[in-house]
């Protein structure tokens, strides 16, 4: 018995499939109880392999670890060897871009350097969740200052985006606030707006920039390529939030954008729309447009319309006309000012002298249902042509077209590129209405009407233009407005652009003559300054209405001239549209160019003359 | 009776490694700025090593055979302590595990698991005889069945999973019956799908069946749930045959992985050190969990060959589940890769079990016939 149950666990202890030959029967826990005792001792290594079906189990642990292992040696080879590259490919369509590096635009400048629009940094507001210490009592200092609410931040605050953008273009006030928390996890970020510190001033030249970056209207977006510069392209690395992480090597550096200096001053500019704004409530006008040009280089020194708006709020403006910049986008029937271009034709061609003389008897027959009348219905009598631009007779103007036929009379508007855009540095000019003989639209009613400035439509900048070539000595300019472009530290100055001679020397003195002595006592005289010899010509112009004809009591009061008159420094145009108070451009508009030459004449020292013709 | 020449150094050398690549790995993540993983984390961690290693030496001198006495108390002492979590726990990703020690967090959940090896070691080594009768196997339920419930109530799945795993190791090396467990296997997936609408019922639980809903389609919510799932599998990819060598693992490195330092850093690792790498980190543990096994086999009693083999279980599974949830092959539960995620309570425990470890195979009898 003895002897047996040593043998029997001895061979158990060598396989089991010796003990299953041995012992018939699945020894079960009960019949192993009742097994006697025996008084071996036993030792314990052998006595666990008492239950032998234990013996396997190590072995399902084995096949477990290896089919485990294997498992994640398969994925392994999967993910890092087989599909590797796409994945990489995925990973770097999440992480890795090209940066676009924002150049920052050019700033304009007016000719004495002060800032008319700049970019200033605002800020935005990030959150990077991860560093922040305390959620809730962040949000709830956070939230005030934002604006927020505080669920939704603190709900942002412990989810799981690892950076957020709270809030773009804080105001100082609001950053100031954020900077004097100085919760960790809470920072700054900044972000460049366009500026434009001189508010309304200037803002139908300037225009403004979009959301977009993009200039529209005026110089930002006649010069937004120059302006806006070239964006860099750099690679970088992002993270979840899309925000760039490192910078890598640049595949284009930035180029940022050039300067503008302008050849408007900023005083000048200011004295020019105070008088607009007088002007118009004075005479209760819908609106108007001044300009001041340099004649010898068509140098724009100001430029102003009303109504107008403030670039730095655009978004507010309702009606998007305001944007429109009427002294080059605008075209208006010009009036008795193109008088000049018509005595300046008959000049040059010699069909007319400034003592030529006719008999104004106020009517000037044309075709049986069109007749030229004076604009007060009667005639002057005798008068010679400085008379004529004196008085403003429409009948004097007729006579002279007639004299110089029509071939004539339009080689000299031709000339004077009306019909054609200037070419001024500034967006959308319209090219003003020039119906010409041959067109569909012309009749010689159009020779004898062009004659006194109506059936026809100019812009304010070509007709200051026009002008300009008579104060000129008879050369057309192009005008600009943009004196100086500064890229990199260096300056390109803009040279004035001369379109060559329209009339001779002598003609535009001897009209500049005519203009001068017509002047006093004349239509223009309320524009005179005593001591200046001040050359103007009034206009007062119907306005077309858009049902055909013209719209009754309603005109265009405008004078333009130039000053002093034998070395001229400015010309002016001043636009008065739809004045209540009178029709007349002497009595609404030549006020206006009385006191713009007196504080031009004061701001650039323009002394007066003991021999003015106006004493 | 000690053999201190039986001390075994791989088992003390392969975890002190993988403990310092563990620390490596944590401060080069706490170097990237965006990873949310400041200096502190290697540095606690190298702290709670060092706490982990003393227990170690501690246990490894310790009488293991005297833990058979302390097991139960111990084992009681681990459920209060899980019982004060659920009361007053520190929460943290909408999961009550933590209770503030000050210094050290403490998470419960983590000794409860060694502390579950130690008893149920006890109670299948006392019941050798009885093993293979029903009524041991339905008993030896409750000292799984009760931590388990107060695991699942924090709410952690995966700490579940890996007391249910030790359970399994032990009943399986003690020799319960196959048919036993067979028919406890059928009564659990018998229950699966009555827990499974348990769980969409009650909100504590829902976020168990997202996990499990975005194991099976990762793309169903590709920036909530599934997002870790799909950016490991990215992580990893990218890693390719050689890795991106650490300092350069870019999708580690710019925050595109969460809990980068604790369920993730397997992910975070593959990508540094790319397939050679992974393969190389592979064997290592092959070898640490085969020198575990080797305890198993050189015990000189039942109850340190249940010890080894419950601790074997723990970790295997354990480290199994961490990269097979790495790689896509496992339901992300929180399961931390043994001694290399970071987590005070968890590498304390893992080097406390090799003391233990230790402690057999110092006491371990030489196998001796019996005179005569």
């Amino acid at each position: 018995m003895l002897e047996s149950g040593v043998s029997q666990t001895k061979s158990r202890g060598r396989s089991s499939a010796t003990r299953t030959k041995s012992v018939p029967a699945r020894p079960v826990g009960r019949k192993r109880s009742q097994r006697p005792k025996t008084t071996v001792v036993r030792p314990r290594a052998l006595e666990r392999t008492q239950a032998p079906a234990r013996e396997s189990r190590p072995l399902v642990v084995l096949i477990f670890m290896v089919f485990a292992a294997s498992a994640l040696m398969a994925r392994l080879v999967f993910w890092q060897v087989m599909q590797h590259s796409a994945l990489t490919r995925r990973a770097n369509v999440e992480h890795a871009g090209l940066y676009v590096q924002p150049p920052s635009r050019g700033l304009i400048y007016d000719s004495s350097g002060v800032q008319l629009a700049t970019d200033v940094t605002q800020n935005q507001v990030y959150a990077f969740p991860r560093q922040i210490k305390d959620a809730r009592k962040t949000a709830n200092l956070v939230a005030p200052v934002l604006k927020l609410s505080f669920t939704r931040l603190l709900d942002l605050f412990t989810g799981d985006n690892p950076s957020l953008l709270l809030a773009s273009n804080v105001p100082k006030s609001v950053s100031q606030k954020i900077i004097d928390l100085s919760l960790p996890g809470i920072v700054l970020g900044p972000q460049i707006k366009r500026y434009y510190p001189q508010g309304t001033v200037a803002s139908q030249i300037l225009g403004f920039v979009d959301t977009a970056n993009a200039g529209q209207y005026g110089l930002e977006q006649y010069y937004n390529s120059y302006l806006s510069g070239h964006a860099g392209v750099r690679s970088v690395l992002r993270d979840t939030a899309g925000n760039n992480i490192q910078v890598g090597t640049s595949a284009s550096p930035s180029h940022n954008g050039g300067n503008l200096q302008l050849t408007l001053d900023r005083t000048v500019q200011g004295l020019v729309e105070d008088e607009l704004h007088k002007a118009i409530k004075v005479h209760h006008a819908d609106g108007g447009t001044i300009l001041v040009m340099e004649p010898s280089t068509g140098a724009v020194l100001g430029m102003a319309s009303a109504p107008s708006f403030n670039p730095n709020t655009y978004g507010t403006v309702r009606d998007s006309s305001l944007f429109v910049n009427p002294a080059v986008q605008s075209q208006y029937e010009p009036g008795s000012t193109f008088k000049i271009i018509t005595m300046a034709a008959g000049l040059d061609s010699h069909v007319i002298t400034p003592t030529t003389s006719f008999d104004d008897t106020g009517s000037f027959y044309v075709t049986h249902d069109y007749t030229v009348h004076n604009w007060n219905m009667s005639g002057f009598g005798i008068e010679n042509m400085t008379q004529v631009l004196q008085h403003s007779a429409n009948v004097g103007a007729s006579w002279v077209a007639q004299q110089l036929g029509t071939d004539r009379f339009y080689r000299y508007v031709k000339a004077f590129q009306f019909g054609h855009p200037t070419g001024i540095d500034l967006a959308n000019e319209a090219p003003g209405t020039l119906p010409l003989p041959g067109d569909r639209v012309w009749t010689i009613d159009n020779l004898y009407a062009n004659s006194y400035g109506q059936g026809l439509a100019v812009t304010p900048i070509q007709m200051i233009r026009a002008v300009a070539a008579v104060a000129n000595g008879g050369m057309l300019v192009k005008p600009h407005i943009v004196k100086a472009m500064e890229y990199n530290g260096v300056v390109h100055p803009i040279q004035p652009v001369s379109l060559g001679r329209v009339i001779s020397r002598q003609t535009a003195r001897t009209l500049t003559n005519m203009l001068v002595h017509s002047a006093v006592g004349g239509e223009a005289a309320a524009a005179l300054i005593k001591g200046y010899n001040i050359a103007a010509k009034t206009g007062t112009a119907n306005i077309p209405s858009p049902t055909g004809g013209y719209i009754p009591g309603a005109t265009i009061a405008s004078i333009v001239g130039f000053a002093p008159a034998f070395h001229p420094r400015f010309v002016v145009l001043v636009i008065l549209r739809h004045p209540r108070d009178t029709l007349y451009g002497s009595i609404a508009a030549a006020p206006v160019m009385h006191d713009l030459f007196g504080e031009l004449f004061m701001h650039y020292n323009v002394p007066p003359i003991a021999n003015a013709v106006n004493k | 009776m000690k053999h201190w020449r039986n001390f075994d150094f791989q088992l003390l050398g392969i975890p002190a490694g993988l403990v310092m690549f563990g620390v490596f790995v944590l401060f080069a993540i706490s170097r990237w700025p965006t990873s949310g993983v400041t200096i502190s984390t290697p540095l606690h961690q190298a702290l709670y090593a060092s706490f982990g290693l003393a227990l170690m030496l501690f246990l490894t001198n310790f009488d293991y055979r005297l833990l058979r006495s302390l097991a139960y108390p111990l084992f009681a002492g681990s459920l209060m302590l899980l019982g004060v979590v659920l009361a007053l726990g520190h929460s943290a990703n909408g999961a009550q595990r933590w209770i503030n020690l000050g210094i050290l967090p403490l998470q419960p959940s983590e000794p409860a698991k060694l502390l579950l090896v130690l008893a149920l070691a006890k109670y299948f080594a006392d019941r050798e005889r009885t093993i293979e009768s029903g009524s041991t196997v339905m008993l030896s339920l409750f000292f799984v069945l009760i931590p388990v419930a107060m695991v699942l109530a924090q709410p952690d799945l995966g700490t579940s999973a890996v007391l249910v795993a030790i359970w399994i190791g032990i009943a399986l090396m003690a020799g319960v019956r196959l048919k036993h467990m067979a028919i406890l296997g059928a009564v659990c997936a018998a229950a699966l799908p009555l827990a499974w609408i348990g769980m969409g019922h009650v909100k504590r639980f829902q976020y168990m069946q997202t996990r499990l809903t975005i194991f099976l389609n990762p793309q169903q919510d590709p920036l909530g749930a599934g997002y870790n799932v799909i950016h490991s599998q990215i992580t990893v990819g990218s890693g390719g045959f050689l890795g991106q060598h650490f300092q350069q693992g870019t999708q580690s490195q710019l925050g595109l992985l969460r809990v980068e330092d604790k369920d993730f850093i397997f992910s975070v690792i593959a990508e540094q050190i790319g397939f050679v790498g992974v393969l190389v980190l592979f064997a290592v543990f092959v070898v640490l969990l085969m020198r575990i096994a080797r305890v198993s086999f050189m015990s000189g009693d039942s109850y340190g060959r249940l010890l080894a083999s419950g601790i074997l279980s723990m970790l295997m599974f354990q480290t199994f589940v961490n990269i097979g949830m790495n790689l896509g092959l496992m339901p992300v539960t929180g399961i931390p890769l043994p001694l290399i995620s970071y987590g005070g309570s968890s590498i304390i425990t893992t080097l406390a079990s090799f003391g233990i470890l230790q402690s057999i195979l110092l006491r371990h009898q030489k196998l001796v016939f019996a005179p005569g």
